[in-house]
Protein backbone atom coordinates (compact mmCIF):
# COMPACT_ATOMS: atom_id res chain seq x y z
CA UNK A 1 0.00 0.00 0.00
CA UNK A 2 1.39 3.45 -0.87
CA UNK A 3 1.12 6.24 2.28
CA UNK A 4 -1.06 9.00 1.35
CA UNK A 5 3.18 11.49 1.29
CA UNK A 6 4.64 9.28 -1.21
CA UNK A 7 3.05 8.59 -4.37
CA UNK A 8 6.25 6.61 -5.40
CA UNK A 9 8.55 3.86 -3.43
CA UNK A 10 12.18 3.19 -4.31
CA UNK A 11 14.67 1.02 -2.73
CA UNK A 12 16.82 1.38 0.04
CA UNK A 13 20.90 1.48 -0.61
CA UNK A 14 23.77 3.19 1.51
CA UNK A 15 26.10 6.02 0.24
CA UNK A 16 29.80 5.51 0.31
CA UNK A 17 31.77 6.42 3.94
CA UNK A 18 33.25 10.20 2.77
CA UNK A 19 36.11 11.47 4.53
CA UNK A 20 36.50 15.16 4.09
CA UNK A 21 40.19 15.87 4.07
CA UNK A 22 39.99 19.37 2.19
CA UNK A 23 38.06 22.49 3.09
CA UNK A 24 35.54 23.43 0.36
CA UNK A 25 36.57 20.06 -1.23
CA UNK A 26 33.50 18.41 -2.65
CA UNK A 27 33.24 14.56 -2.56
CA UNK A 28 30.64 12.31 -4.17
CA UNK A 29 28.64 10.67 -1.40
CA UNK A 30 26.29 8.77 -3.65
CA UNK A 31 26.72 7.78 -7.47
CA UNK A 32 23.33 8.25 -8.72
CA UNK A 33 22.24 5.56 -11.37
CA UNK A 34 21.68 7.21 -15.18
CA UNK A 35 18.05 8.01 -15.63
CA UNK A 36 17.12 7.25 -11.51
CA UNK A 37 16.31 10.06 -8.68
CA UNK A 38 16.83 9.55 -5.31
CA UNK A 39 16.26 11.35 -1.81
CA UNK A 40 18.49 11.55 1.13
CA UNK A 41 16.60 9.34 4.18
CA UNK A 42 19.41 9.13 6.40
CA UNK A 43 22.82 10.95 7.11
CA UNK A 44 25.08 10.33 9.84
CA UNK A 45 28.43 12.83 10.06
CA UNK A 46 31.09 12.80 12.71
CA UNK A 47 33.34 16.27 12.51
CA UNK A 48 37.05 15.05 13.83
CA UNK A 49 38.07 18.63 13.54
CA UNK A 50 39.11 20.58 16.60
CA UNK A 51 36.23 23.90 15.61
CA UNK A 52 32.81 24.47 14.62
CA UNK A 53 32.24 22.79 10.57
CA UNK A 54 29.81 23.60 8.82
CA UNK A 55 28.49 20.79 6.29
CA UNK A 56 26.89 21.42 2.92
CA UNK A 57 24.96 18.74 0.57
CA UNK A 58 24.60 19.15 -2.69
CA UNK A 59 25.05 18.42 -6.45
CA UNK A 60 28.22 18.74 -8.67
CA UNK A 61 31.76 19.20 -7.62
CA UNK A 62 33.23 21.79 -9.68
CA UNK A 63 32.00 23.76 -7.50
CA UNK A 64 29.28 22.11 -5.48
CA UNK A 65 25.32 23.34 -6.01
CA UNK A 66 23.90 22.94 -2.33
CA UNK A 67 20.57 21.86 -2.16
CA UNK A 68 19.76 21.40 1.48
CA UNK A 69 20.37 24.08 4.23
CA UNK A 70 23.97 24.19 5.61
CA UNK A 71 24.91 21.69 8.82
CA UNK A 72 26.16 23.42 11.61
CA UNK A 73 28.64 21.11 13.74
CA UNK A 74 29.97 21.75 16.46
CA UNK A 75 34.16 19.91 17.55
CA UNK A 76 33.49 16.43 17.98
CA UNK A 77 30.24 16.57 17.25
CA UNK A 78 28.29 13.25 15.92
CA UNK A 79 24.92 14.02 14.01
CA UNK A 80 22.44 11.43 12.54
CA UNK A 81 19.44 12.66 10.70
CA UNK A 82 16.54 10.02 9.66
CA UNK A 83 13.83 10.77 7.46
CA UNK A 84 11.85 12.60 9.78
CA UNK A 85 14.19 15.57 10.02
CA UNK A 86 15.44 14.97 6.54
CA UNK A 87 13.70 17.50 3.63
CA UNK A 88 12.92 15.03 1.00
CA UNK A 89 14.45 16.56 -1.80
CA UNK A 90 14.88 14.78 -4.98
CA UNK A 91 18.17 14.38 -6.58
CA UNK A 92 18.60 14.06 -9.93
CA UNK A 93 22.68 13.56 -10.10
CA UNK A 94 24.81 12.48 -8.01
CA UNK A 95 24.95 13.64 -4.08
CA UNK A 96 28.02 15.24 -3.60
CA UNK A 97 29.15 16.93 0.20
CA UNK A 98 31.65 19.01 1.49
CA UNK A 99 33.23 20.93 4.89
CA UNK A 100 34.28 24.38 5.27
CA UNK A 101 36.75 23.23 7.43
CA UNK A 102 38.74 19.89 7.39
CA UNK A 103 42.25 17.77 7.66
CA UNK A 104 43.76 14.25 7.37
CA UNK A 105 42.28 11.58 9.76
CA UNK A 106 41.27 11.95 12.33
CA UNK A 107 40.58 15.30 12.17
CA UNK A 108 38.45 14.46 9.02
CA UNK A 109 34.71 15.33 8.76
CA UNK A 110 32.96 11.88 7.70
CA UNK A 111 29.78 11.72 6.42
CA UNK A 112 27.71 8.01 5.45
CA UNK A 113 23.65 7.84 4.74
CA UNK A 114 21.59 5.92 2.96
CA UNK A 115 19.21 6.69 -0.08
CA UNK A 116 15.54 5.90 -1.37
CA UNK A 117 16.30 5.41 -5.00
CA UNK A 118 13.92 5.57 -7.69
CA UNK A 119 13.42 3.57 -10.88
CA UNK A 120 14.28 5.06 -14.21
CA UNK A 121 14.37 4.47 -17.76
CA UNK A 122 18.52 3.41 -17.57
CA UNK A 123 20.08 1.54 -15.12
CA UNK B 1 -11.74 -7.51 -16.53
CA UNK B 2 -11.71 -3.74 -14.94
CA UNK B 3 -11.97 -5.21 -11.21
CA UNK B 4 -10.07 -3.69 -8.11
CA UNK B 5 -7.50 -6.19 -8.56
CA UNK B 6 -4.05 -6.40 -9.50
CA UNK B 7 -3.12 -6.85 -13.29
CA UNK B 8 -3.78 -10.57 -14.59
CA UNK B 9 -3.97 -11.99 -17.96
CA UNK B 10 -6.44 -10.91 -20.81
CA UNK B 11 -7.01 -14.57 -21.56
CA UNK B 12 -5.33 -17.88 -20.92
CA UNK B 13 -3.88 -20.03 -24.03
CA UNK B 14 -6.49 -21.38 -25.46
CA UNK B 15 -9.21 -19.06 -24.69
CA UNK B 16 -10.86 -16.43 -27.14
CA UNK B 17 -10.66 -12.72 -27.08
CA UNK B 18 -12.85 -9.90 -29.12
CA UNK B 19 -10.49 -7.23 -29.69
CA UNK B 20 -13.12 -4.01 -29.75
CA UNK B 21 -10.38 -1.85 -32.19
CA UNK B 22 -12.09 1.82 -33.72
CA UNK B 23 -15.60 -0.01 -33.69
CA UNK B 24 -14.06 -3.43 -35.53
CA UNK B 25 -14.71 -6.56 -33.56
CA UNK B 26 -12.31 -8.86 -34.03
CA UNK B 27 -12.48 -12.73 -33.10
CA UNK B 28 -8.84 -14.52 -32.05
CA UNK B 29 -7.25 -17.20 -29.98
CA UNK B 30 -4.73 -16.85 -27.56
CA UNK B 31 -1.82 -19.30 -27.84
CA UNK B 32 0.71 -18.24 -25.63
CA UNK B 33 1.30 -15.43 -22.78
CA UNK B 34 3.77 -14.23 -20.66
CA UNK B 35 4.23 -11.38 -17.85
CA UNK B 36 6.63 -8.04 -18.93
CA UNK B 37 7.57 -7.21 -15.24
CA UNK B 38 8.02 -3.82 -14.23
CA UNK B 39 11.54 -2.42 -15.34
CA UNK B 40 13.88 0.04 -16.72
CA UNK B 41 13.14 -0.92 -20.36
CA UNK B 42 9.57 0.02 -19.68
CA UNK B 43 9.97 3.23 -17.91
CA UNK B 44 9.02 5.85 -20.61
CA UNK B 45 10.61 9.77 -20.08
CA UNK B 46 9.13 12.40 -21.64
CA UNK B 47 12.13 14.55 -21.26
CA UNK B 48 12.71 17.64 -19.04
CA UNK B 49 9.88 19.99 -18.78
CA UNK B 50 9.75 23.38 -17.52
CA UNK B 51 7.26 24.70 -15.04
CA UNK B 52 3.72 24.75 -16.25
CA UNK B 53 4.66 23.68 -19.44
CA UNK B 54 3.48 20.68 -21.48
CA UNK B 55 6.07 18.40 -23.54
CA UNK B 56 5.46 17.41 -27.26
CA UNK B 57 3.89 14.13 -27.99
CA UNK B 58 5.80 11.32 -26.80
CA UNK B 59 5.32 8.26 -28.82
CA UNK B 60 5.39 4.45 -27.10
CA UNK B 61 6.83 3.08 -29.60
CA UNK B 62 10.09 1.90 -28.40
CA UNK B 63 8.87 0.46 -25.41
CA UNK B 64 5.11 -0.61 -26.29
CA UNK B 65 4.56 -1.77 -29.56
CA UNK B 66 4.15 -5.53 -30.28
CA UNK B 67 4.70 -8.47 -32.79
CA UNK B 68 2.14 -7.79 -35.50
CA UNK B 69 -0.25 -10.62 -33.55
CA UNK B 70 0.80 -10.26 -29.99
CA UNK B 71 -1.74 -8.23 -27.70
CA UNK B 72 -0.31 -6.57 -24.77
CA UNK B 73 -1.92 -5.31 -21.59
CA UNK B 74 -0.66 -2.67 -19.43
CA UNK B 75 -1.04 -0.61 -16.35
CA UNK B 76 0.63 2.84 -15.91
CA UNK B 77 2.04 4.41 -13.03
CA UNK B 78 4.32 8.18 -13.02
CA UNK B 79 7.18 8.50 -10.93
CA UNK B 80 7.40 11.82 -11.68
CA UNK B 81 5.12 14.96 -10.46
CA UNK B 82 2.95 15.09 -14.14
CA UNK B 83 -0.02 14.97 -15.24
CA UNK B 84 -0.57 13.26 -18.96
CA UNK B 85 -3.22 12.86 -21.61
CA UNK B 86 -3.33 8.97 -23.05
CA UNK B 87 -3.87 8.76 -26.75
CA UNK B 88 -4.63 6.10 -28.82
CA UNK B 89 -4.59 6.03 -31.70
CA UNK B 90 -2.69 9.45 -31.78
CA UNK B 91 -5.66 12.12 -32.56
CA UNK B 92 -7.82 10.07 -29.99
CA UNK B 93 -7.80 10.87 -25.96
CA UNK B 94 -8.29 8.14 -23.86
CA UNK B 95 -10.52 7.91 -20.85
CA UNK B 96 -12.90 10.33 -21.59
CA UNK B 97 -16.37 11.52 -21.17
CA UNK B 98 -18.01 13.95 -24.20
CA UNK B 99 -15.77 17.09 -22.68
CA UNK B 100 -13.41 15.59 -20.56
CA UNK B 101 -10.33 13.07 -20.11
CA UNK B 102 -8.99 12.18 -17.03
CA UNK B 103 -4.46 12.00 -16.57
CA UNK B 104 -2.26 9.73 -15.85
CA UNK B 105 -0.65 11.50 -12.23
CA UNK B 106 0.94 11.21 -9.13
CA UNK B 107 -2.59 11.00 -6.88
CA UNK B 108 -3.74 8.03 -8.85
CA UNK B 109 -1.81 5.94 -7.24
CA UNK B 110 -2.81 7.41 -3.67
CA UNK B 111 -6.27 6.01 -4.56
CA UNK B 112 -5.78 2.92 -6.43
CA UNK B 113 -2.49 1.05 -5.66
CA UNK B 114 -2.65 -1.72 -8.30
CA UNK B 115 -3.21 0.89 -11.11
CA UNK B 116 -6.47 -0.86 -12.18
CA UNK B 117 -7.90 2.12 -13.74
CA UNK B 118 -4.81 2.69 -15.73
CA UNK B 119 -4.87 -0.38 -17.64
CA UNK B 120 -4.78 -0.35 -21.64
CA UNK B 121 -4.29 -2.70 -24.33
CA UNK B 122 -2.31 -2.04 -27.23
CA UNK B 123 -2.37 -5.05 -30.77
CA UNK B 124 0.74 -4.86 -32.22
CA UNK B 125 1.63 -1.20 -33.53
CA UNK B 126 -1.64 -0.03 -31.87
CA UNK B 127 0.13 2.20 -29.45
CA UNK B 128 -0.61 5.15 -27.62
CA UNK B 129 0.87 8.36 -26.87
CA UNK B 130 1.21 10.62 -24.28
CA UNK B 131 1.36 14.51 -23.54
CA UNK B 132 2.55 15.39 -20.56
CA UNK B 133 2.46 18.50 -18.34
CA UNK B 134 3.81 19.76 -15.45
CA UNK B 135 1.85 21.31 -13.18
CA UNK B 136 4.48 22.19 -10.58
CA UNK B 137 6.24 25.91 -10.46
CA UNK B 138 9.42 24.56 -10.69
CA UNK B 139 10.97 22.63 -13.73
CA UNK B 140 11.05 18.73 -13.75
CA UNK B 141 14.39 17.47 -15.18
CA UNK B 142 12.78 14.18 -16.38
CA UNK B 143 9.33 13.34 -16.81
CA UNK B 144 8.50 9.29 -16.46
CA UNK B 145 6.08 6.93 -16.75
CA UNK B 146 6.15 3.28 -15.97
CA UNK B 147 4.63 0.33 -17.65
CA UNK B 148 4.05 -3.54 -16.65
CA UNK B 149 1.37 -6.11 -17.90
CA UNK B 150 1.42 -9.33 -20.14
CA UNK B 151 2.25 -9.75 -23.62
CA UNK B 152 -0.05 -12.31 -25.21
CA UNK B 153 0.20 -14.18 -28.53
CA UNK B 154 -3.18 -14.77 -30.67
CA UNK B 155 -3.90 -16.89 -33.10
CA UNK B 156 -6.36 -15.72 -36.18
CA UNK B 157 -6.67 -18.31 -39.34
CA UNK B 158 -3.46 -17.05 -41.27
CA UNK B 159 -1.79 -13.82 -41.90
CA UNK B 160 -2.22 -11.35 -44.51
CA UNK B 161 -0.67 -9.28 -46.83
CA UNK B 162 3.34 -8.44 -47.53
CA UNK B 163 5.98 -10.96 -45.63
CA UNK B 164 6.98 -7.35 -44.21
CA UNK B 165 3.78 -5.99 -43.17
CA UNK B 166 1.39 -9.24 -42.71
CA UNK B 167 -1.27 -8.99 -40.27
CA UNK B 168 -2.97 -11.77 -38.43
CA UNK B 169 -6.89 -12.36 -39.89
CA UNK B 170 -9.43 -12.96 -37.06
CA UNK B 171 -11.25 -16.21 -36.52
CA UNK B 172 -14.32 -13.75 -37.47
CA UNK B 173 -14.69 -10.16 -37.57
CA UNK B 174 -18.71 -8.78 -36.75
CA UNK B 175 -20.02 -5.49 -37.17
CA UNK B 176 -21.24 -5.15 -34.11
CA UNK B 177 -21.38 -6.19 -30.62
CA UNK B 178 -24.60 -7.98 -31.25
CA UNK B 179 -23.58 -9.75 -33.93
CA UNK B 180 -20.32 -10.98 -31.70
CA UNK B 181 -22.65 -12.20 -28.48
CA UNK B 182 -25.33 -13.83 -31.20
CA UNK B 183 -21.99 -15.89 -32.71
CA UNK B 184 -20.92 -17.11 -29.50
CA UNK B 185 -24.55 -18.29 -28.35
CA UNK B 186 -24.48 -20.28 -31.68
CA UNK B 187 -20.88 -21.85 -31.40
CA UNK B 188 -20.99 -23.96 -28.61
CA UNK B 189 -18.53 -23.47 -26.27
CA UNK B 190 -16.95 -20.59 -27.61
CA UNK B 191 -16.84 -17.93 -25.25
CA UNK B 192 -15.11 -14.97 -25.76
CA UNK B 193 -13.00 -11.85 -23.33
CA UNK B 194 -14.10 -8.19 -24.66
CA UNK B 195 -10.88 -6.28 -24.92
CA UNK B 196 -10.92 -2.46 -25.76
CA UNK B 197 -8.45 -1.26 -28.06
CA UNK B 198 -9.41 2.72 -27.85
CA UNK B 199 -10.01 4.67 -31.34
CA UNK B 200 -14.07 4.57 -30.29
CA UNK B 201 -14.58 8.15 -31.50
CA UNK B 202 -17.27 9.96 -30.00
Amino acid sequence: MVSPIDFKHGIRDHTTLVSLVAAATPLTLYLLPAGRTCRLRKLHVFNGQAGNVLLEIGTGLAPLARTLPRIFLVPGMELTLTEDQLVGFEFNANITVQADAAAAAPADVQVRGEVEVYQGPTG
Amino acid sequence: MYGYVPIEPVALPGQHVLLINSQRFELYQVAYVEPIPPSHPFVANLGAIGAGLTAAVFNTTAILDMQRNHLGRFRAYVLDDIHSVVSQPQQLSRWGTLNQNARLNVYAKLQDPCDHLTQFHVFGQDRIFLTATNPTGVALAQARVAFYGYRHVLEGTAFAGPPESAMPVPIKTFADIQSAVAWSQSAQGVKFTAVDMGGWSR
